[in-house]
């Protein structure tokens, strides 16, 4: 898989940062990385997808006979669209939980 | 480095390639078999593969991303004594003795390498399986159902 380390470097720029929260100048900026932490994850994940697709198209057009590869190609695309469903999942359970605050 | 999403994914495709050219070159000893020729020197040899591992060059000695697979180093001839089969009505027999040389394949010696053919890919099949299962069971580590 290129490319999916934006995760990697992000979390290891997200890990430190709970330790030091007090530092309030510092939140906009970590938002904005994150954001773009997504933007990149989507990014990946829309690679993978379009990865398989073409896959899919050389065997369909005889351009490839290599099955295997095919077919590890579109597990790669399930497996990151899992990985990014994980991630929305987790974002929106926090949004829910500071929502329903006030309730 | 990139994170491989599933851990040996491209490796275990290249192991797969590679039993997919073993059982080929099988098929082609079987298919073979009986291919006589006029010369006897001409007579098709039994195929056998050797395979060696890939190496990426930029990993050290002893970090496991340096394999990078598989491939199939060499396809050689066997050079085991030809079969001689005396069959004077042959039409590649030879004129005085009445013998025709016969390919060197053995179909038990097919059939067991087909068998290992077979299993090695059985193996590359679950190998990307269980790959698959343990990046999934990560991704949904959190939420309970794993």
């Amino acid at each position: 898989m290129n490319g999916i380390d934006p995760i990697s470097i992000g979390a290891s720029s997200i890990g430190p940062s709970p330790l030091k929260l007090g530092a309030a100048d510092k939140a906009p900026e970590g938002g904005d990385d994150f954001a773009k932490l997504v933007e990149g994850l989507i990014k990946d994940v829309d690679k993978a997808q379009k990865n398989s697709d073409t896959s899919m198209k050389q065997l369909a057009t005889g351009e490839t006979t290599n099955i295997q590869d095919v077919v590890t190609k579109l597990e790669e695309a399930d497996v990151a669209f899992q990985l990014m469903k994980e991630v929305r999942n987790k974002l929106l359970d926090a949004y829910k939980e500071v929502m329903s605050q006030s309730t | 480095m990139p994170i491989e999403l599933i851990p040996g994914a491209s490796t275990i495709s290249s192991g797969l390639d590679a039993e997919q050219t073993r059982l080929r070159l099988c098929s082609t000893n079987i298919a073979n078999a009986q291919a006589t020729s006029q010369d006897p020197a001409n007579t098709y040899r039994r195929k056998v593969i050797a395979f060696a591992s890939v190496l990426k060059g930029q990993f050290e000695e002893g970090d496991s991303r340096r394999f990078a697979g598989v491939k199939v180093s060499q396809i050689s001839s066997d050079q085991s004594p030809l079969r001689q089969l005396y069959n004077p009505g042959h039409p590649d027999a030879d004129k005085k003795t009445g013998m025709v040389t016969m390919p060197n394949v053995n179909p038990l010696t097919e059939m067991v390498d087909m068998m290992t053919a077979s299993r090695g890919y059985e193996s590359g099949l679950a190998a990307f399986r269980i790959s698959k299962q343990m990046a999934e069971k990560t991704i949904s580590m959190g939420s309970g159902n794993a």
